[in-house]
């Protein structure tokens, strides 16, 4: 066993402190202080009062976290729970003894009461947007996406003016062959002198006179006037005004060109051209820089998918399909005619389609 | 839930629970939203949701929403961090007071006091809204009533 002695005694007054200390090195303790009081007068007792937890005299009020009894610490607790409405009978009544007693502590109770959020009513002001088959459930998020897709939809149906098509349309061409055209070309068809043949003399006629003029021109001897005269010398009445040959003309432009022999179609494309040449504003023939607009548009049109006129050209489209899937090439398999409406069924490969129109 | 359970939803608690987000939010808008997600969410979940579970689901979807949004978009009140409540003299009206009393609460609490007033949900009711126990839900509770004491007491005493 150890002395105690200057140099260990704190580690004897730790183990003391801690109650680790036998009674025999107590006492051995007791007399190394005894024999030494400068010691004792001035630090270990000091330390051994700081660190002592049991004799201090702070304790924590215990009356504020004791919830069985109201009092002067934790009334908070009881008045709330009043107002909730969570206190039984008898905690009802100790809590009204304690108002009884403690009459300062009226007001706060009162307003612990006040603090209960008024019945207050607030319709939501789209409630029928809520409810189902009257109108959707949209999410206001959503609803810029929709918008824009909405505003993009627009814009596309503006631009290829689908609410604008009309039921006229012209068939293309069946077969188009490189005739020549340019020796019509240089016929300089006059539109106030030239003549049009009446539609049901138009195959014929018009054939033979190409001919005709075809061979006049190999020899050089046809002029614009030489033209006109030989259809006279051919004996063709023409009892139309030249407005009314004009339209004819437009009219036989418009006729199903597939049906005429590759002949007579180039020589109608010949004339529409001439005629669009003529009816062209001069501001457009002046070399207007073309887009990438115009060139696909152009692109489009001699595939069929899009008019003259820029819109969608659905009998194209159509025809063209079928071209190359119908094998049979009868695009129209049906035509139901009724006094009140017409029906055409077409074939698209594995697809039917069905038109009805109302007369 | 069949759609005539969901029609009547719409009926009995849209009122109901646009007050709800509307107090919650302080903003019109985005109560119209919440609210029309959370019914958004009922009719896709419907069938796997019961219709005596549909009032506390559109509480919870409400609630939750609201935390997510603010989460997300990191807007958080000077009010909540501070809550010493600024006192309008000039204001009497005591539904005023509570609103803004109110309005110093976590959004917890005063989801709490508003499931409780409003709707007069109790504890486990209010729990099962809020995914907390009922003594969870009763702490916050008499928080935020003492809360909104001490904003009351503060103002009388000023008057």
């Amino acid at each position: 066993m150890m002395e105690v002695n200057i140099e260990n005694y704190e580690a004897y007054l730790l183990d003391l402190w801690e109650g680790n200390l036998s009674e025999k090195l107590k006492v051995m303790l007791y007399k190394f202080l005894e024999e030494n009081p400068e010691i004792d007068d001035c630090n270990h007792l000091d330390l051994l009062s700081d660190i002592s937890i049991i004799d201090s005299n702070e304790d924590f009020d215990k009356s504020s976290i004791n919830f069985e009894k109201i009092n002067l610490k934790n009334y908070n607790f009881f008045f709330i729970a009043y107002s909730e409405g969570d206190l039984s009978k008898v905690e009802i009544n100790l809590v009204d003894d304690f108002l009884t007693k403690n009459p300062k502590l009226n007001t706060e109770f009162a307003q612990f009461h006040k603090v209960k959020l008024p019945i207050e009513t607030i319709p939501h002001p789209n409630k029928e947007k809520l409810i189902l088959w009257k109108t959707p459930v949209i999410p206001i998020r959503s609803r810029s996406l929709i918008i824009i897709t909405s505003a993009a939809c627009i814009v596309l149906l503006l631009w290829i003016q689908i609410p604008f098509q009309t039921t006229d349309f012209k068939y293309t061409l069946s077969e188009y062959k490189q005739l020549e055209i340019e020796k019509y070309e240089s016929l300089k068809i006059d539109f106030k002198s030239s003549y049009v043949v009446p539609k049901n003399k138009f195959s014929e006629q018009l054939i033979s006179s190409i001919y005709n003029s075809k061979n006049i021109k190999n020899k050089g001897e046809l002029d614009n006037q030489n033209f006109v005269n030989y259809e006279i010398e051919n004996k063709i009445e023409d009892s139309y005004s030249i407005d009314q040959q004009r339209e004819d003309l437009i009219n036989v432009s418009n006729l199903e060109a597939k049906k005429f022999n590759s002949l007579t179609a180039s020589i109608v494309s010949v004339i529409k051209s001439e005629k669009e040449k003529i009816s062209q504003p001069i501001n457009k023939s002046k070399g207007k820089p073309r887009t990438i607009i115009d060139l696909t548009t152009e692109y489009l049109q001699r595939k069929n998918v899009l008019t003259d006129k820029r819109k969608p050209n659905f009998k194209g489209v159509i025809y063209n399909t079928l071209t190359n899937t119908n094998e049979n090439k009868k695009p129209i398999i049906v035509i139901d005619e009724k006094p009140n409406s017409k029906t055409t069924i077409f074939q698209l490969g594995g697809l039917r389609i069905e038109r009805k129109s109302i007369k | 839930m069949n759609k005539h359970n969901y029609n009547s939803a719409v009926n009995d608690f849209s009122d109901g629970l646009y007050r709800f987000a509307i107090k919650l939010s302080k903003d019109e808008d985005l109560a119209k939203d919440l609210v029309q997600d959370a019914y958004e969410k009922v009719w896709i979940k419907k069938e796997t949701i019961q219709s005596k579970k549909v009032k506390s689901y559109l509480f919870r979807t409400v609630f939750n929403k609201f935390l997510d949004d603010k989460k997300r978009n990191k807007v958080i009140s000077v009010d909540e961090y501070f809550n010493e409540p600024i006192v309008h003299s000039e204001t009497s009206d005591l539904k005023e007071i509570l609103n803004e009393a109110l309005s110093t609460l976590p959004p917890i609490q005063k989801s709490a006091i508003l499931l409780r007033d409003y709707e007069g949900y109790n504890y486990d009711e209010i729990g099962e809204i809020l995914e907390l126990n009922a003594s969870q839900v009763k702490v916050y509770i008499y928080r935020a009533r003492k809360q909104l004491q001490k904003y009351i007491g503060k103002l009388e005493s000023v008057i």
